[in-house]
C-alpha cells in the first residue's frame, strides 16, 4: 500500500532530478532502502511521504555528478528528458523553453543543500515535511530556502523571462 | 512568475512513470524481499541498479519499459507499516492461570506478510513446520493478529487483503497445527478478540464502521453490527458481557452487549481512540485517544467517561499490568523530539507519573508487553534495536537488552519465563525470533520464522 500510494510521486522527484531511466531504479530502491534500513515504520501515526522523500534525497545525492550533469545538459540543448513537452502557443513556448534552460542552469549551480531545499519545495512538499525529510529544524529549511531562491533569481538575472521586461517579485 | 513558481512548473511538467515501469519496480522489490539477500550497500547494486549504469551512457531519451518478468502486480506493502504491521493494540487481561496439566504444548504462533504462520514449540525453543494460511505479501496479505481460544485448541490469524478485498479469519488447530478455511469478514480487519468463554471472536472492520461476530462452535460469521466509524480496538469485560469497541472517526467508544450482538449508546471520548484495556475487575475501561494525548477512563458499571488523563502527545498504544494496578502508555515522542517514553498510570487514583526514557524512538515502532506477575514490562524499541526491561514496582528502566534487528512484536509465555521478540526486516531475508530468558534478560538463539513477520501469540494456560 505504501508503495502503491507513494510510488509515482517518488518517481516523478527523482525523474526531476536525475531523469526518467535513472528513476526507474532508483524508485525500487528508494522503497528497498526504507525496508532495510529503517525496519518497521509506523504507518498507524504518522506519514510516510517526508520519510521517503528524505530517502529519495539522499539516494539522488550519491548522483551529484550525475545531476548536476543532467540540469546541465537541458540548459545547453532545450530538451528536458524528464518533462512532458511544452505545449502552448509557438511563441509562448519559446519563452517557456528559455526560462527552463535557464533554471535548469541555475540548478546545476546551486549546492546540493539549496537544491534538496528548493527541490523539495517546488515538488509539493511543506516546510514541516521538508525538515522532517532532510532531517533539520524547520528554520534551516526557511533559511537555506531563502538563499536558494536569491541564487537562482540572480542567476536569471533577476528577471521573470517569460514577461520581458517585468522584474520578478 | 517568480522563481518558485517557474521551479514549481518544471516539476509539474514530469509525468508519473509509466504503470508498467512501477509494476516492473513493484515486483523486483518483492523479490528483493522474499529473497534471501544481503542488506543492499552502495557498493552493492542490484541487477535493476546495473542497468541505470548501463543506461547513463546511452541518450536522454525514454528507455523501452522494463520487461517484467513475473508480472507480479500485487500490492507489497501492509495496511499498517511499511513492510509488517505494528499489529493490533496489546491483549488486554489474558487467561493466566497456573493450572498443572496443560492439554497441549505451548507454543508461540508467529505470522506476517509471508502467508505463513509458524508455531514455535516453547518448550524447545524450535520452529515447527509452518502453516499456510493465505498468499502473503505477492498477493498483497498481510496477517496482523493472532488470537487463541482460551482452551488453546484453536488460534485465530486475522489477514487483511489489500485494494479492496475482503478480510480473513483463519483457524488453526493446535493439535495438528493445520488450517480449516478462512472465514471472510469486512475490508481492513483491524483487530480480533476473543470472548472468556471462547464462543465468539469480535473482529473490526476498519472501513465500514461494523464489527463482526464469529461464532467459534462452527467458525462462522454473523451478522455484522454497526459501531462508530473506523473501530479498531476492542476489548471485552471478564465476564464476557460488554464488548468495547473505539472507534477513531467517531471519537466513540461502542458497548456491545455480547448476549444479544446489540450496540448500545456510544460514549464519547477524545479524537483517534484507539487502544482500549480493561482492568481485570472489568470496573474501568481505558482508552488512549492519539489525537488529543489524553486518555478517558470509562466507568464500565454505568458507560460513563470519566476525567481525561493527559498523556505526551506522540502517544500512541498503552498496555495494563494483569494485577490492574498500572497501565504503561507508550510515546512514540515526535519530529521534533524523537525520544521514546514509557508513562505510568496508577489506575487507582487515575493519575499519570513521571515519564519512563526509552531511547530515541520516533517515527519507528515501540512495542510492550508484560510479564503474567505484573512484575516486569518488556518495551520493544525498532529504532534502538533494544528491549528494555522496566521494574514495575519502582518504574525503573533496567539496562536495554540488544537484539539484532528491529522488534516488532513481543509475547511473553503464561509462566512468564521466556519472552519471545518478532524481528522485522533481517538483512538475512527470513524473520527471526528472539527468545529472551526473563529471569536473566539474557537472548537465546533465534529461531527463523517467515519473513516479514508482524504479530505473535502464546498458548494460554486454561484458567484453574
Amino acid at each position: 500500500m505504501l508503495f502503491d500510494r507513494h510510488a509515482a510521486a517518488i518517481g516523478r522527484y527523482i525523474a526531476r532530478r536525475l531523469g526518467p531511466d535513472a528513476a526507474d531504479d532508483l524508485v525500487a530502491e528508494t522503497f528497498l532502502a526504507a525496508f532495510r534500513r529503517r525496519g518497521h515504520y509506523d504507518l498507524a501515526h504518522g506519514d510516510a511521504r517526508p520519510w521517503l522523500y528524505g530517502i529519495a534525497t539522499r539516494l539522488i545525492g550519491r548522483h551529484r555528478r550525475q545531476e548536476v550533469r543532467f540540469f546541465r545538459a537541458i540548459a545547453r540543448t532545450g530538451v528536458d528528458p524528464a518533462a512532458e513537452p511544452i505545449a502552448d502557443q509557438v511563441t509562448d513556448r519559446i519563452a517557456a523553453q528559455a526560462a527552463r534552460r535557464e533554471l535548469a542552469a541555475a540548478l546545476a549551480r546551486l549546492s546540493r543543500d539549496q537544491r534538496d531545499v528548493l527541490l523539495l519545495v517546488a515538488s509539493g512538499l511543506g516546510y514541516e515535511e521538508t525538515a522532517l525529510a532532510l532531517e533539520v529544524p524547520a528554520g534551516t529549511v526557511s533559511s537555506r530556502l531563502v538563499r536558494a531562491r536569491r541564487r537562482v533569481r540572480e542567476a536569471l538575472g533577476g528577471q521573470d523571462p517569460t514577461r520581458p521586461g517585468e522584474d520578478a517579485p | 512568475m517568480n522563481e518558485m513558481e517557474q521551479l514549481e512548473r518544471m516539476c509539474a511538467a514530469v509525468p508519473p512513470p509509466d504503470p508498467q515501469r512501477l509494476a516492473s519496480a513493484r515486483a523486483q522489490l518483492i523479490t528483493a524481499i522474499t529473497t534471501s539477500r544481503p542488506a543492499a550497500s552502495h557498493a552493492a547494486r542490484g541487477p535493476w541498479l546495473a542497468r541505470f549504469w548501463q543506461l547513463r551512457g546511452r541518450s536522454l531519451a525514454w528507455a523501452a519499459p522494463l520487461a517484467a518478468a513475473a508480472a507480479v502486480v500485487g500490492v507489497i506493502l501492509g495496511t499498517q507499516g511499511v513492510f509488517g504491521t505494528v499489529g493490533t493494540p496489546p491483549p488486554g487481561p489474558s487467561s493466566h492461570g497456573q493450572g498443572p496439566g496443560v492439554a497441549h504444548p505451548v507454543t508461540a504462533d508467529v505470522a506476517g506478510q509471508s502467508g505463513m504462520a509458524t508455531p514455535i514449540l516453547t518448550a524447545t525453543n524450535t520452529a515447527l513446520t509452518p502453516i499456510r494460511i493465505g498468499k502473503g505479501l505477492g498477493a498483497g496479505q498481510n496477517s496482523t493478529a493472532i488470537a487463541f481460544l482460551p482452551d488453546g485448541k484453536t488460534a485465530y490469524v486475522l489477514t487483511s487483503t489489500l485494494f479492496g478485498g475482503p478480510g480473513t479469519v483463519t483457524p488453526i488447530l493446535t493439535a495438528t497445527n493445520t488450517a480449516l478455511a478462512p472465514i471472510t469478514v469486512g475490508q481492513d480487519p483491524r483487530a480480533l478478540t476473543v470472548t472468556p468463554d471462547g464462543k465468539t471472536i469480535y473482529v473490526t472492520n476498519y472501513p465500514s464502521g461494523t464489527v463482526t461476530p464469529i461464532r467459534t462452535a462452527t467458525n462462522t460469521a454473523l451478522a455484522p453490527i454497526r459501531v462508530g466509524g473506523n473501530p479498531w480496538a476492542i476489548a471485552i469485560t471478564p465476564d464476557g458481557k460488554t464488548a468495547y469497541v473505539a472507534s477513531l472517526k467517531s471519537g466513540t467508544v461502542t458497548p456491545i452487549r455480547t448476549a444479544t450482538s446489540t450496540a448500545l449508546a456510544p460514549i464519547k471520548v477524545g479524537r483517534d481512540p484507539w487502544p482500549i484495556v480493561l482492568t481485570p475487575d472489568g470496573s474501568t475501561a481505558y482508552v488512549l485517544n492519539g489525537g488529543s494525548g489524553t486518555v478517558t477512563p470509562i466507568r464500565t458499571a454505568t458507560n460513563t467517561a470519566l476525567a481525561p488523563i493527559n498523556v505526551p502527545e506522540g502517544s500512541f498504544n498503552m498496555a495494563i499490568t494483569p494485577d490492574g494496578t498500572t497501565i504503561y502508555v507508550l510515546d512514540l515522542g515526535s519530529s521534533q523530539h524523537k525520544q521514546g517514553m514509557v508513562i505510568p498510570i496508577r489506575t487507582a487514583t487515575n493519575t499519570a507519573l513521571r515519564p519512563i526514557p526509552i531511547g530515541t524512538a520516533w517515527p519507528f515502532v515501540i512495542t510492550i508487553a508484560i510479564t503474567p506477575d505484573s512484575k516486569i514490562a518488556y518495551v520493544t524499541n525498532a529504532y534502538t534495536h533494544t528491549v528494555t526491561p522496566i521494574r514495575t514496582a519502582t518504574d525503573t528502566a533496567l539496562a536495554p537488552i540488544k537484539v539484532r534487528e528491529s522488534p516488532v512484536a513481543i509475547a511473553i509465555t503464561p509462566d512468564g519465563q521466556t519472552a519471545y521478540v518478532v524481528l522485522g526486516s533481517g538483512p538475512s531475508g527470513p524473520g527471526i525470533v528472539t527468545p529472551i530468558r526473563t529471569a536473566t534478560n539474557q537472548t537465546l538463539e533465534p529461531i527463523k520464522v517467515g519473513y516479514l513477520p508482524g504479530t505473535i501469540a502464546i498458548t494460554p494456560l486454561p484458567h484453574r
